[in-house]
């Protein structure tokens, strides 16, 4: 399966998933035009990877910023690693946030009780760690 | 005692379990398998008559291979046990190991992991003995896969850290690669979040090393092939030059032999020259005249080509020419194309900038709230030049409905949603007031109705793909008369501010859309508040700007911080910093979203008077109202014609100064502060000159701190905020009339 990796912009996020290196990470901020046309390909790829999950997925956040219409479009990708979860694979989250960003946390605990796959929050000082 | 029937029957289970045991056996192995397996155990028989104790460990080892392979896991163990044993008398330390590793093996594929770590633990004993590095990993690495299945992870780890520093000194990737895998497993399994990544990002980094590796060889491998190739085609290249060159000596050596008989026949073929002369002179004229008329034809031949290679030039060119034209007509046309474009695009933005008339209708207008809510400030910053965010507010008896919401999007799709909530929270409102009573108003039940109209609205059944589209929404309901506050948040929160403590309200954490929690009602709130208190609604616009020398979120932290500085300042300076803030702090950066802080001081202690109009009686006492407006004017007459008193009017400072010369009684004076001639400061302090005791109250238009200091030194008792709230205008004046 070839690997997606979407360049960080200013106000779009860097995506890198990659199913033979087993890392799968998005980070940076969300506020596209329309976050369909952004999103639609990234859904696609994990929908694509649903089919043929590794036994391991394991899902790190490192997001900044992100509007509310991002934030449904997260949830979505959630939604498809919860199906994978949900055929007994192993799938984590890894939610990163600025330790001062407590709104981020709490985005990050809101999600966690949406779905069924288990988060493991950690907090970072250094914000050169989401550019 | 078991009678003889019972007992044959009895026999006949056990034949029946017997057969069925051997025919399940015989199910899994293959009849070629079988025969293999009954020539090794013969020859085993053999080899121990024989006293060969190696060759029958070793024939014992080919039978528990079969069995194993074949899943006849106990057999396997059993011949690999018997094979150890006779390892053990022969004191062959390395087959006692590989034997160790190797039951363990069957064992952790029997899931049987307690043996099978005892296995591979007493095997690693005899891989030290040996002192084989090899060995010793694969001990490793098999006990602690075994551990690992006992959730003994810590031993793991132990085993793994070994394992690693063996591999790192046998310089083997493969072996460290595994290592870290192993390592990040057990870290996981523990919890140990930071260690897991790090040996995870080791693995994936060796993992993608190893895999290039890969790729370089076979394509180094191929490269081989190719050149192989290339050499061996090369060598029968030479061997079929080498032939031909002998085949040219042979044809030499036979045109050697050849030679003899020519010189023979060169005089026959001298004479045979001359007439061959004097036949060629012959032909030799006639070549001479054909020559020429074929260097004619052959110029004849090029002017004509020449001819027509003008002729299509001439062609071509006008080909061109219309080319050209065509070209014209389609830059013309490109040009024509962009101005429609430019045209188009002025056109959009002509109706998004009527549409945010619109928009800016639909809002509540200042001079409404005001009349509610005297003391109060929104900052409102649309990102574009519609908004996805939109305030909305009600009046119901003695009630003030408030809400800032923000829909999701911006621009032309958030304002559509945003004019959908303002027509809903209307319509909802006036529906329960009407339907039951202004006291049943519940904050939450008009979100939860508003998630209802949307969803039903929208169609939203909860497939995903589908538009998913929504408001979060913080609401209030302000009670006057009980000084009660009621809330109800949609992913946004309440700040109230009392006491110089921020109090935060957290909304429910859902928006009003559809939603998984769609079904649960939103949670209703109730605060009693205290003269003082101040509150704020706000979007997330705010707090989530970036900006600043990090470039990073502005942070609900620091927008809380600095309303805990600025809540005790006029509510429009508040505003005027709260702007200037975001402002600074975004920078050149672009606004991400749009804006909406709203800040709300409530007034009880006029509120509460509740007193009703028809009580004032000022029969006795005049008013005189100096106001240049007409409008103005009229407002102030129709406020006050029901407390009998009586009205004088000045048009302007110079008309008002005037009548109080006149040395009429008058017991009050309203001074407008715009007004030709003389204004307001200026009468006043002139009137002050006469009359020091004449109350005089200023109007102003804003709540400014200059306006109020202005005011003050120039003469006047107090001052009303233009527009007028009835209730505190007559309030007020009672407080001057019947002192």
């Amino acid at each position: 399966m070839e690997s997606l990796i979407l360049e960080q912009t200013d106000r779009l996020p860097g995506i890198f998933f990659d199913k033979t290196a087993g890392k799968f990470e998005i980070k940076g901020s969300s506020f596209p035009e329309d976050s369909r046309v952004f999103y639609n390909p990234v859904l696609d790829w994990l929908a694509k990877y649903e089919q043929n999950p590794n036994d391991f997925t394991l899902f790190i956040f490192k997001m900044e910023y992100f509007n509310s219409s991002s934030s449904l479009m997260i949830l979505e990708m959630l939604n498809s690693l919860e199906r994978v979860f949900q055929t007994g694979k192993k799938v984590k989250v890894y939610w990163f946030y600025l330790s001062v960003d407590i709104d981020m946390l709490d985005a990050g605990k809101e999600y966690s009780t949406m779905v069924s796959i288990p988060f493991t929050f950690e907090s970072i000082e250094e914000e050169s760690e989401l550019k | 005692m078991l009678k003889p029937d019972q007992l044959r029957l009895a026999l006949l289970f056990v034949f029946i379990f017997v057969i069925f045991n051997f025919s399940l056996t015989a199910q899994t192995i293959n009849n070629e398998t079988k025969k293999a397996i009954d020539e090794y155990v013969l020859l085993v028989e053999k080899y121990e008559q024989e006293n060969n104790s190696s060759q029958q460990a070793n024939y014992l080892n080919k039978i528990a291979y079969l069995y194993w392979e074949n899943g006849v896991y106990l057999k396997a163990i059993e011949n690999f046990k018997s094979s150890l044993e006779l390892n053990k008398l022969n004191k062959n330390t390395n087959g006692i190991k590989s034997l160790y590793y190797n039951i363990g093996l069957v064992y952790s594929d029997m899931e049987d992991f307690k043996n099978a770590y005892e296995n591979f633990h007493e095997g690693l004993s005899f891989a030290r003995k040996l002192n084989q590095k090899e060995s010793i990993y694969e001990g490793l690495i098999n006990e602690s896969g075994a551990l690992k299945k006992l959730t003994r992870y810590n031993e793991a780890i132990t085993d793994l850290d070994e394992a690693l520093k063996i591999a790192q000194e046998l310089n083997n990737l493969k072996l460290v690669r595994t290592c870290y895998g192993m390592l990040a497993e057990n870290y996981e399994s523990l919890g140990n979040s930071e260690k897991t990544i790090y040996y995870y990002d080791l693995f994936a980094s060796i993992d993608k090393h190893l895999k290039a590796e890969q790729i370089k060889e076979i394509e180094a491998k191929t490269k081989d092939e190719v050149q192989k190739a290339h050499q061996s085609k090369s060598l029968t290249e030479q061997e079929l030059s080498e032939k031909s060159t002998q085949l040219e000596v042979t044809q030499e050596s036979l045109k050697k032999s050849e030679a003899l008989t020519e010189q023979q026949q060169l005089e026959l073929d001298i004479k045979e020259l001359t007439i061959r002369e004097k036949e060629a002179q012959i032909r030799n004229e006639r070549l001479i005249r054909f020559g020429f008329t074929a260097i004619f034809f052959i110029i004849l031949l090029f002017s004509l080509v020449l001819i027509r290679q003008i002729q299509a030039k001439k062609k071509a060119n006008i080909a061109l020419e219309a080319k050209n034209i065509q070209v014209n007509e389609q830059a013309k046309e490109i040009t024509a194309q962009r101005d429609l474009a430019n045209k188009q695009k002025q056109n959009i933005t002509d109706s998004i900038e009527y549409a945010k008339r619109i928009q800016t209708a639909l809002l509540p207008p200042s001079n409404f709230i005001r009349r509610s809510l005297p003391e109060h400030f929104i900052l409102f910053k649309p990102r574009d030049i519609v908004s996805g965010d939109f305030y909305w507010m009600m009046t119901k008896d003695d009630k003030v409905i408030i809400a800032a919401a923000d829909c999701t999007g911006h621009g032309v799709p958030g304002a559509f949603m945003s004019m959908l909530g303002t027509a809903f929270l209307n319509e909802i409102v006036n529906k329960i007031v009407e339907n039951k009573h202004v006291y049943s108003l519940q904050a939450n039940e008009i979100l939860n109705q508003l998630r209802t109209y949307i969803i039903e609205s929208l169609h939203q059944t909860g497939i995903s793909d589908e538009a998913k589209d929504g408001i979060d929404i913080a609401l209030c309901i302000i009670d006057f008369e009980k000084k009660h506050l009621q809330f109800a948040g949609a992913h946004n929160p309440l700040y109230i501010i009392s006491n110089n403590n921020l109090n935060i309200i957290k909304g429910d954490s859902m928006p009003a859309s559809i939603h998984k929690n769609a079904q649960e009602s939103f949670t209703n709130h109730e605060i009693n508040l205290n003269d003082g208190d101040i509150i704020y609604i706000f979007s997330d616009g705010y707090h989530d700007q970036i900006g600043g020398p990090k470039n990073r979120k502005f942070m609900s932290r620091s927008f809380q911080e600095l309303l805990l500085k600025i809540y005790h300042k006029p509510m429009d300076i508040q505003q005027q910093i709260l702007d200037k803030t975001i402002e600074d702090w975004k920078g050149t950066n672009i606004q991400i979203d749009d804006i909406l802080v709203i800040g709300i001081k409530p007034e009880f202690s006029i509120k509460s008077t509740n007193t009703p109009i028809l009580n004032y009686n000022w029969s006795e006492k005049t008013i005189l109202i100096a106001e240049d407006m007409e409008m103005n004017y009229l407002f102030l007459f129709e406020a006050l014609k029901n407390t009998g008193v009586q009205v004088l009017r000045a048009k302007d400072g110079e008309e008002a100064l005037q009548i109080v010369e006149s040395g009429k009684k008058i017991d009050l004076i309203l001074m407008d502060i715009n007004m030709p001639k003389l204004n307001g400061f200026e009468t006043t302090q002139r009137i002050r000159l006469i009359h020091k005791d004449i109350p005089i109250i200023a109007q102003t238009a804003l709540n400014i701190d200059e306006a109020k200091e202005k005011a003050e030194q120039a003469g006047c008792n107090d001052y009303i905020l233009k527009p007028i709230r009835l209730k505190l205008f007559l309030s007020k004046l009672d407080s001057y009339l019947t002192k």
